[in-house]
């Protein structure tokens, strides 16, 4: 069991998924309590994998079927694919409680059963990308990721939501299909699909084919970006995530995209890694492009953010901002710089999921969508509302809460690849993000107007979404915790 | 020496916040018990430890590795000593004072909890060990003196509220940028500025870097042109302007830009880099432009917060000059300010509650209703002005002789030419008071609540003590300064 556990944990939240619908039909309430068992299952076996590998400090590789690559399919968990577990088990945990409490409203009981369908299959298709060791593989669970993901925005339904998520769905198959163009010439230069070994062979043979080389990772970086809303790319993100059901938001904005993120980090530091280490003009313009295009999404989603009326497309593109934290500290490459990219990654999903799941909370209570709207709600939501603020604050990057550390982080690594301009970029940027925040939250807090609401959330709900905003101060005061993990897969990542 | 009590210095008026904001909103009595058995208690225990920091012996707390690159650590040095004595003692004042004047105002609840979370952020930016903490509780400040700002809840209030949190975001973000890129030049973030050398391939960058640090703090110091945020935040409950926005908050910035200039980077790198020239040029034009703006003012607290922008650039000044008597000058006008400003807003407040007048046009023979209170405010209009028997003689002569010995003539003419501007807002408005016929009654009515004339009156006989004898305040002045240049003590 114990050896088969990086397998099982995708194959039983893929199984859990399966299996929701008929039991939904065997009794609707009985959803929730399975859905959480499964996820208990994925979060215990990433808790046992992540132990492992520490212990261990080896990588954990399971051939399937016991065929031994490059034959055979190879799953392969190190420091970073077991950083990625937790958090995505972690984070999604979160959201599944709270999802069990808001679904049934917002849905209709009729398709609860799906919509949990649809998040567990979510769920393991990208643990199987944190996890998989070969391109195929790779693709196979993007594909499924990004089907589900549209499921999840389309699960309510009306006209709004159907249209976002049939735009999701062709920007995220165009993005595919630029992926899917990489791999073939990937494989059609190495011949081989496994991880380890186009590496070893892409370092012997981009001298020969450098075009070819440059297509293919163009084709990897576009569709990535694509799929993960690099900044002139993320058209599609703003209508998917405000249109979706709150929890399917925070799922998207918190962990879907980082997923993309994570796999193009991998696939640039260990497939590529030959390239960027010697003299290939690739290496540079991969790094320049994503420097510039996330300088952009930082300012870009910021002034975008900064003009929405409505609460969850400000949060919407909120995320597009910092999605260029993480391509910044991607493109930056330095060890702090690196460091802080997977930092963010963890910090941005806790903290967005929190804003998303307590805006959602005060959708649910009071019905309200528009930020005018938001007036006086701490009365009757104290606790809701001071999670947002503490995560809002924690965007902003107020010390000592977890946005401060990735942001210290981002800047150190600025200064490492000496490119002194992103530091006051950051700093620009923590007064963009204050500016569209910071009036939200004083308008939650403002004593002039009744709000109307007369009832807080159940506490149910109300409890997953103080935990994550207790997550955002203890990540603020201890980033030492995931830093120690994240600093051990940053120094794979520059050494292979 | 490692000791919690530092901690507590923090700790305690945290706990007296919440214990306010856990008492029913009715409860007046109970509050304002708390409110000032807090902030007395902070003041005992600040007393001791600054004994303690004089005396050389450093408290400091626990380290806090957030990550092995930022400790969080308070530890008393004597600059901290010194802002953390006169901001805790006047905030005993200002909290017994708070209490006659807040009585009519509305959500007196709110007003206390972050009065004392204001005190407890300001003992964390004194007693902060290194930037970082500092950069902390500097941030912690400008959220917990927000709610302060906006206490009147009008539109104006929100106006000046928005444009407090712009500027000061500006600041702290300025600030944040300033100290990443010297941590990572300088390896820390200590306060090690004395055993700093200038590497010269990286002057640029620190250049850079101090300058952002400098008009970063300089937004909470009121450096010209980042000031507009200050006469706005008038509109702040009295006790808020007088305490906050005289003494804690602005000094604040002060102690920023004293902490970055000599226990950060240093006064040889600084002096190494060249920056003083915009040091000196800011201080200078904020002294000049701040009396000049201060003039045109009638409504008294907008006169007054003028005039505080003028008094911030003297102490700015004695950091720019960058020798020991200009800096004992600036450590001096930093305690003499705090105490002759704070009795002239208090004062001005107490004008506010008994007549309900806020113009100065309004107030021709007001001394004749409120004798007492307007001689203090006369008392501390000629300290403001520099004249002899009072403290703000002392300070003032420190700064140009600091000036002379660098070779800065126009010091002692900057500084004679804006001792005659503050006399020319200064006097009218107390000859007004005292000589002008007024519809105030002889002697009729009664002078502002007690506790709010009693503060105003100790305070006045605090600094006229201070005044005649100054040995005090200049032997702790000279021990600061002293260890700021690399001093043992």
């Amino acid at each position: 069991m114990l050896k088969n556990l990086p397998v099982m944990v995708v194959v039983f939240l893929l199984i859990a998924g399966y299996m929701m619908p008929v039991v939904a039909r065997w009794d609707r309430k009985k959803c929730a309590p399975f859905a959480a068992l499964a996820m208990g299952f994925g979060v215990l076996g990433s808790v046992l994998l992540m132990n492992t590998v520490i212990a261990s400090g080896q990588p954990i590789t399971y051939n399937l079927g016991g065929w031994i690559p490059p034959w055979g399919i190879a799953v392969r968990i190190d420091y970073a694919e077991s950083f990625m577990l937790m958090l995505l088990t972690g984070v999604g945990a979160f959201i599944l409680w709270y999802a069990s409490g808001d679904i049934g409203s917002e849905l209709g009981h009729k398709i609860t059963g799906w919509y949990y369908t649809a998040f567990l299959l979510l769920l393991a298709a990208m643990l199987g990308m944190a996890m998989a060791n070969d391109l195929f593989n790779l693709y196979v669970f993007m594909e499924v990721s990004g089907i589900c993901a549209c499921a999840l925005v389309a699960a309510k339904g009306d006209r709004e939501a159907t249209e976002a998520a049939l735009k999701y769905l062709l920007l995220a198959t165009i993005g595919s299909g630029f992926v899917l163009f990489g791999i073939g010439m990937l494989y059609m230069l190495t011949g081989h699909l496994n991880l380890d070994f186009v590496a070893i062979q892409m370092r012997r043979v981009w001298v020969f084919y450098p075009t070819v080389t440059w297509v293919a990772t163009s084709f990897f970086v576009v569709g990535f970006a694509v799929k993960s809303a690099l900044f002139p790319l993320h058209i599609w993100l703003p209508d998917a995530h405000s249109s979706a059901p709150s929890p399917s938001s925070a799922v998207l904005s918190g962990l879907v995209v980082k997923i993309y993120a994570f796999a193009l980090m991998k696939l640039l530091y260990l497939v590529f890694s030959g390239l960027f280490t010697e003299s290939f003009p690739v290496a540079l313009a991969v790094r320049y492009i994503l420097l510039v295009f996330s300088a952009m999404a930082i300012l870009g989603g910021s002034l975008f953010a900064l003009v929405q009326v409505d609460v969850k497309r400000l949060l919407a593109y909120s995320t597009v901002a910092q999605m260029g934290y993480i391509f910044l500290g991607i493109g930056l490459g330095s060890p702090a710089g690196l460091a802080a990219a997977m930092l963010h990654i963890l910090n941005h999903a806790v903290m967005k999921s929190c804003l998303f799941l307590s805006a959602g909370s005060f959708i649910h209570v009071a019905g309200v969508r528009q930020v005018r709207d938001f007036t006086g709600l701490s009365k009757t939501m104290p606790w809701t509302s001071a999670a947002f603020s503490i995560a809002a604050l924690s965007m902003i990057g107020f010390p000592p809460l977890a946005g401060f550390a990735s942001k210290w982080y981002l800047s150190e690594g600025a200064m490492q690849s000496g490119e002194p301009v992103f530091v006051v970029l950051m700093v620009v940027s923590s007064f963009l993000n204050a500016w569209y925040y910071l009036p939200l939250v004083g308008r939650i807090y403002s004593v002039g107007e009744d709000s109307g609401v007369k009832e807080d959330i159940p506490l149910s709900m109300r409890l997953p979404v103080v935990l994550l905003a207790a997550c955002c101060v203890v990540l603020g005061l201890f980033p030492k915790i995931p830093l120690t993990l994240v600093y051990r897969a940053v120094d794979k990542f520059l050494l292979k | 020496m490692t000791s919690p009590l530092l901690v507590l210095a923090v700790v305690i008026p945290v706990t007296g916040a919440v214990v306010i904001a856990l008492l029913p909103s009715g409860d007046d009595t109970r509050r304002n018990c708390v409110a000032v058995l807090t902030t007395a208690v902070t003041a005992v225990l600040v007393v001791f430890l600054v004994q303690g920091a004089l005396a050389g012996s450093q408290y400091s707390s626990p380290v806090l590795y957030i990550t092995p690159l930022l400790p969080l650590v308070l530890r008393l040095d004597s600059l901290g000593a010194l802002f953390a004595l006169t901001a805790s003692c006047l905030w005993v004042f200002a909290t017994v004072y708070s209490t006659g004047y807040m009585a009519h105002e509305h959500d007196r609840r709110r007003y206390f909890t972050f009065f004392l979370l204001s005190l407890g952020a300001t003992m964390g930016v004194a007693g902060a060990g290194n930037m970082l903490t500092l950069y902390l509780f500097y941030e912690m400040l400008t959220l917990a003196t927000y709610p302060l700002v906006i206490h009147e809840g009008g539109e104006e209030a929100q106006r000046a509220g928005r444009k407090y949190m712009c500027f000061s975001l500006f600041g702290a973000g300025s600030v944040l940028g300033g100290l990443i890129i010297s941590s990572a030049v300088f390896g820390d973030l200590e306060f090690a500025g004395s055993a700093r050398v200038l590497d010269a391939a990286q002057a640029g960058l620190l250049t850079f870097a101090f300058l952002a640090l400098f008009y970063g703090f300089g937004v909470k110091a009121a450096v010209m042109p980042l000031h507009p945020w200050l006469p706005s935040a008038m509109v702040a409950p009295t006790p808020v302007s007088a305490l906050l926005h005289a003494v804690a908050v602005v000094k604040s910035g002060i102690f920023g830009i004293y902490r970055t200039t000599f226990s950060f980077y240093g006064a040889e790198v600084v002096s190494d880099l060249h920056v003083n020239a915009f040091m000196l040029f800011s201080a200078g034009v904020t002294i000049l432009m701040g009396s000049v703006f201060a003039l045109r003012q009638d409504n008294l607290k907008r006169r007054l917060a003028y005039s505080t922008v003028s008094q911030l650039g003297y102490i700015v000044l004695g950091a720019a000059i960058l020798n020991r008597t200009g800096v004992t000058g600036g450590l001096l006008h930093l305690l003499n300010h705090a105490l002759l400003k704070i009795t002239l807003f208090f004062s001005a407040g107490a004008i506010i509650t008994v007549t309900g007048k806020k113009n100065i046009s309004e107030m021709s023979g007001l001394a004749r209703r409120m004798p007492m209170t307007m001689t203090a405010f006369g008392l501390a209009s000629l300290g403001m002005v520099g004249a002899l028997p009072t403290n703000g003689f002392l300070s003032k002569w420190y700064l140009i002789e600091g000036g002379l010995l660098r070779d800065a003539f126009w010091i002692p003419l900057l500084l004679v030419t804006s001792a005659v501007l503050n006399a020319a807002y200064f006097f009218p408005i107390v000859t007004r008071a005292f000589f002008f016929k007024g519809d105030f009654g002889r002697f009729a009515g009664h002078e502002a609540p007690p506790s709010m004339l009693y503060p105003i009156l100790i305070l006045c006989g605090l600094f006229m003590l201070l005044g005649l004898w100054p040995r005090p305040t200049l032997a702790v002045a000279d021990v600061v300064a002293s260890a700021l240049f690399g001093g043992v003590r």
